[in-house]
């Protein structure tokens, strides 16, 4: 806990890294609370109030079908998030196995593992999503699951290159000496010292996994209608874009909002971290343990 | 696992049963005491980790041990140190944690990897002094491997001399310092400095050791030898003895007729 604080405090001294703390603390309060906060059920639709601008009664306006903007955007939050997170969840831990996997035994296993990244790597990751999604039909849960693979092959990059560090330190060559098992070695003496990069790269790659999901909704393969998502509501808006902007303008906020203060999150905890990754790579691995 | 008299092949050992030599029988001190220990854990969790594989101890006795190690080992303020990480602690005070790690098992052979040479030249002095103390007290045998022929003379009993992979001369200590067979061995007593040498120029030995793959057919020492021979450039000499106790792998000493 003392460490959790510690980071905070080294994040926040820095403008950027504060606007990021403050914002991605928001953006889980407005997920929690997401309920509790808007005024209405995403899918009720008020048809008398079709297209309406933004007033006291609907913050946003409302859409083509009369459903409150407000209330969608703050669940598409949520919905965004979710994903994100679980994305990202399923990517960092393939990652981890397989980058630890290949940077510790290198030789062949490596190269299979590898060079099966390098081929998930060839494609563009919003191509490679809707590859996935196409063959296993469009869905939430589907939706995650793609945005995973995609992720992974980074993940096992970033792990893969500081497994192969720091296995050359002289403390994992003392690790062995003392008769620890190859096993025991990757748990106890690796895992932990590479905690402090994996965490920075897990930060950064969920608001890419955010937008990788906005386009992916936008383009109709994401979330699946009537569910709230940003790109969703992107793209049902298109139409009415001229003549009820605010369709399009409150979601691209937040959205952007979103991105933006992850991007500086993820960035000044690397910037923070990043140097003292040895001091606190060992308080992290006993958070992530107690 | 043990085979007659206590003896043990550890060449045909498997992987699990070295394993359980290894600090427990066989344990090893590093060259850089500020990398060889883990960054992220406590002094207390890195010596009681040999511990915890090799012993079957509950908590307060591996603690107690290795509070008790510590103070064998000269560190002030030990129950202090056993909470604080490795970057809180100076070269000194870790190369004596690394040999309370090594020792904690009391093992029968200690392997020193050239454990002074990131230490400056008054903490090497104290590291040395300590490892011969706990040598006899352990009653533990230590392979002292070094290229510094001062460490040598003060902790040795018998010295082998490596060059190229090989051993090139093997002997007891005082032997090889006043009775030198071998030219490679003479060229390194030669570059040692004193404090009094006046001259302005250091010696080296010339040319350079050859690379790996690439060994000569002959010595391997022929091309920097200022004494080599003709049949040096065409056939590898062994290793024999030359006298009691004392082995040379040169021609030079092989001339006296049992060369096949």
């Amino acid at each position: 806990m003392k460490t959790i604080i510690g980071i905070i405090k080294e994040l926040i001294k820095d403008p950027m890294g504060k606007i990021g703390f403050i914002g991605v603390l928001v953006i889980i309060i407005l997920s929690v609370l997401a309920p509790i906060i808007a005024p209405y059920d995403v899918t009720e639709m008020f048809t008398q109030d079709k297209l309406t601008g933004p007033s006291s009664q609907y913050f946003f306006g409302t859409d083509n079908f009369g459903r409150d903007v407000f209330s969608r955007v703050i669940f598409g939050a949520k919905v965004s998030l979710r994903v994100g997170i679980i994305s990202v969840g399923i990517a960092a831990s393939f990652g981890l196995i397989f980058g630890v996997v290949a940077g510790y035994f290198e030789g062949k296993v490596d190269n299979i593992i590898m060079r099966f990244m390098d081929i998930l790597f060839a494609f563009p990751s919003i191509l490679l999503a809707l590859f996935i999604v196409s063959v296993l039909g469009p869905s939430i849960t589907n939706t995650m699951i793609a945005i995973g693979i995609v992720n992974t092959p980074v993940f096992t990059r970033t792990v893969r290159a500081s497994v192969i560090s720091v296995k050359s330190m002289e403390y994992i060559v003392s690790a062995t000496s003392i008769g620890l098992k190859p096993k025991n070695i990757i748990i106890r003496h690796i895992i932990p010292n590479i905690l402090a990069p994996f965490t920075v790269q897990a930060t950064l790659a969920l608001s890419g996994a955010i937008l990788t999901e906005a386009s992916m909704s936008f383009l109709g393969l994401g979330i699946q209608p009537p569910d709230p998502s940003w790109g969703s509501m992107l793209n049902e808006s298109r139409k009415y874009m001229e003549t009820s902007p605010w369709l399009v303008i409150f979601p691209a906020i937040f959205h952007y909002f979103y991105h933006t203060v992850i991007q500086y999150f993820g960035r000044q905890l690397k910037r923070r971290i990043g140097p003292k990754i040895k001091a606190v790579g060992g308080d992290l691995w006993k958070i992530y343990w107690k | 696992m043990t085979q007659k008299k206590g003896m043990v092949d550890l060449l045909s050992l498997k992987n699990n049963e070295i394993r359980r030599l290894r600090g427990n029988e066989i344990s090893m001190i590093f060259q850089e005491p500020m990398t060889a220990l883990d960054p992220i854990f406590t002094i207390e969790q890195q010596i009681v980790e040999t511990l915890k594989f090799h012993k079957d101890l509950n908590k307060k006795e591996m603690k107690d041990m290795a509070l008790d190690m510590l103070k064998k080992v000269g560190i002030p303020r030990a129950e202090q140190i056993l909470n604080e990480y490795p970057h809180q602690l100076s070269g000194g005070m870790l190369q004596r944690i690394m040999i309370a790690i090594a020792l904690i098992c009391k093992p029968k052979l200690l392997i020193a990897d050239e454990p002074t040479t990131a230490l400056d030249v008054t903490i090497q002095a104290q590291i040395l002094e300590l490892m011969n103390e706990l040598k006899e007290s352990y009653d533990t045998s230590i392979i002292m491997i070094t290229h510094d022929l001062g460490v040598i003379a003060e902790t040795c009993e018998r010295v082998a001399v490596f060059y190229s992979g090989q051993v090139v001369e093997e002997a007891d200590v005082a032997a090889l310092f006043h009775n030198t067979a071998h030219p490679y061995t003479s060229g390194l007593l030669k570059a040692v400095t004193s404090i009094g040498d006046k001259s302005k120029e250091l010696y080296t030995i010339p040319g350079m050791v050859p690379a790996g793959g690439h060994m000569p057919k002959g010595c391997r020492f022929e091309e920097r030898c200022s004494k080599a021979v003709t049949i040096c450039k065409e056939k590898a000499p062994e290793l024999i003895e030359i006298e009691e106790g004392h082995k040379c792998r040169c021609w030079l000493y092989n001339e006296s007729g049992d060369d096949k």
